[in-house]
């Protein structure tokens, strides 16, 4: 695994957006956090299909958590967001798809040697 | 304790008695070990010696473990589980007999006398657990189904472990360890369908992948997609019933086809992997209706094991994957609830 440090840190980073979660109760500063995250990460490293897992993540993690209030398996306390889920929980998955294609990314060229370009 | 260490030592010697071995050295003068496939079992038996002491020795060998379990349990009152360690030293007897440097047979008929002995007196968990693992020895030792059991087969063995732990053990907890995994392989059919290089590497790794998955999703997501789909919006008995019955259908009919009723009834489905369907689903359901907390009955079971057998043969409308389940399903809940 040469590159065990990057997929740690993708990890790293995940853990510390959730730790901000009980930190910081104003739904639209952690919003705000999460946007910088996100942009840091396509700005400092650009790779292929980075706005495609974003919008996949946004998009389709909304409807799966709406899906999910909607049949009672969960229920938010904070739903600044269509009053039903927090309004950064759509930027949260949108970082985490982004951070698993990387991962997934990194594990592929490990073990096959392909490169993503 | 001591009793329980002599029935032990004994089950062991009665495993170890191999009449292939005898028969091939009184009626031909040889050690069947080094001819044919080189071991003290049955098929070789049959091969080396002759048919009709072949047909002796698979008699002995499935009866000699499912006979102890039976003494042991209905004669002797040793409780059905604890039974099955001894039913199992038969067969490491049979593997394995000291008097012939350990080198016996595989233990196929053995084992499968013991299975059949299990499955009808004792329906518990670990009896279950007992007899999918030996199944799956089973089938990994066979030869004339070598190609069939893959890891895609074994992956979706160990599936089963999602709908009985969304019923049996937590329903909260399986229900989002489902949603993860089918994000999960979501990202990662993403992943692999938007480079074309991974992509052709990954379908040539044939254990794990199908060649028809080369420009859609893998039947993992689709399968995960339907067990969430299951989860959500059926009773926990219809999603326990379609969703195991599936993965038995999916795991049997191949095997079935492959060994008897080989004619073609649509689209490379045969009345072998049919009928296996049936026969799967009634004897898991068996274990579902005494054993599952969702009230399982037999009229459901009965149900359940036809719809799944039909609709695998419409497999070529919609992956299986999707239709297998969800259609059960959907069929079951009007015939049950509307």
């Amino acid at each position: 695994m040469k590159h065990y440090i990057q997929i740690v840190f993708y990890f790293a980073v995940i853990v510390i957006m959730l730790a901000l979660i009980p930190v910081i109760a104003n739904d639209y500063a952690l919003t705000g956090i999460y946007l910088v995250f996100i942009l840091s990460a396509i700005v400092f490293k650009k790779e292929r299909s980075d706005f495609m897992f974003l919008a996949v993540g946004f998009t389709g993690l909304t409807f799966g958590e709406y899906f999910f209030v909607s049949t009672g398996v969960e229920t938010f306390n904070r739903n600044s967001l269509f009053g039903i889920m927090p309004l950064w929980l759509p930027l949260l998955w949108s970082f985490i798809f982004l951070s698993m294609k990387r991962v997934f990314w990194l594990m592929v060229k490990d073990y096959w040697h392909i490169q993503l370009k | 304790m001591t009793d329980l260490a002599i029935i032990l030592v004994l089950a062991y010697l009665i495993g170890s008695l191999s009449p292939g071995y005898f028969f091939g050295r009184i009626v031909k003068g040889i050690d069947i070990r080094k001819f044919g496939n080189h071991n003290t079992g049955a098929t070789n038996t049959y091969h080396v010696v002759g048919p009709v002491y072949g047909f002796v020795t698979v008699v002995f060998d499935f009866l000699k473990a499912g006979m102890v379990y039976v003494l042991l349990v209905l004669n002797w009152g040793i409780d059905p589980n604890w039974a099955i360690l001894f039913g199992l030293a038969v067969v490491a007897g049979h593997n394995w007999p000291f008097y012939l440097q350990f080198r016996g047979g595989r233990g196929a008929a053995s084992l499968s006398g013991l299975v059949v002995a299990v499955a009808v007196l004792n329906q518990t968990w670990p009896a279950v657990l007992f007899v999918a693992l030996s199944i799956v020895y089973l089938l990994v030792i066979s030869k004339k189904l070598a190609g069939i059991w893959s890891v895609r087969k074994t992956l979706k063995l160990s599936a089963l472990l999602l709908p009985f732990g969304f019923i049996e053990i937590s329903s909260g907890f399986f229900l989002v360890f489902t949603a993860t995994l089918l994000i999960i392989a979501v990202v990662f059919d993403i992943v692999r369908l938007s480079s074309a290089r991974f992509n052709k590497k990954y379908i040539t790794l044939g254990q794990f992948a199908k060649e028809k998955e080369k420009r859609r999703l893998s039947g993992y997501t689709l399968f995960l997609l339907s067990a969430l789909v299951l989860f959500l919006f059926f009773s926990k008995d219809i999603a326990l019933i379609s969703l195991t019955f599936f993965i038995f259908a999916d795991l049997i009919a191949p095997i079935g086809g492959a060994l008897f009723l080989k004619k073609e009834i649509s689209h490379g489905k045969t009345w072998g992997g049919a009928v296996s369907i049936v026969v799967a689903c009634l004897f898991a359901g068996s274990f579902m209706v005494k054993l599952s907390s969702a009230s399982i009955g037999w009229d459901l079971v009965v149900m359940a094991s036809i719809i799944i057998t039909v609709l695998d043969l419409y497999s070529f409308v919609l992956d299986d994957n999707l239709l297998v389940p969800l259609g059960t399903a959907s069929i079951l809940s009007f015939l049950f609830y509307y």
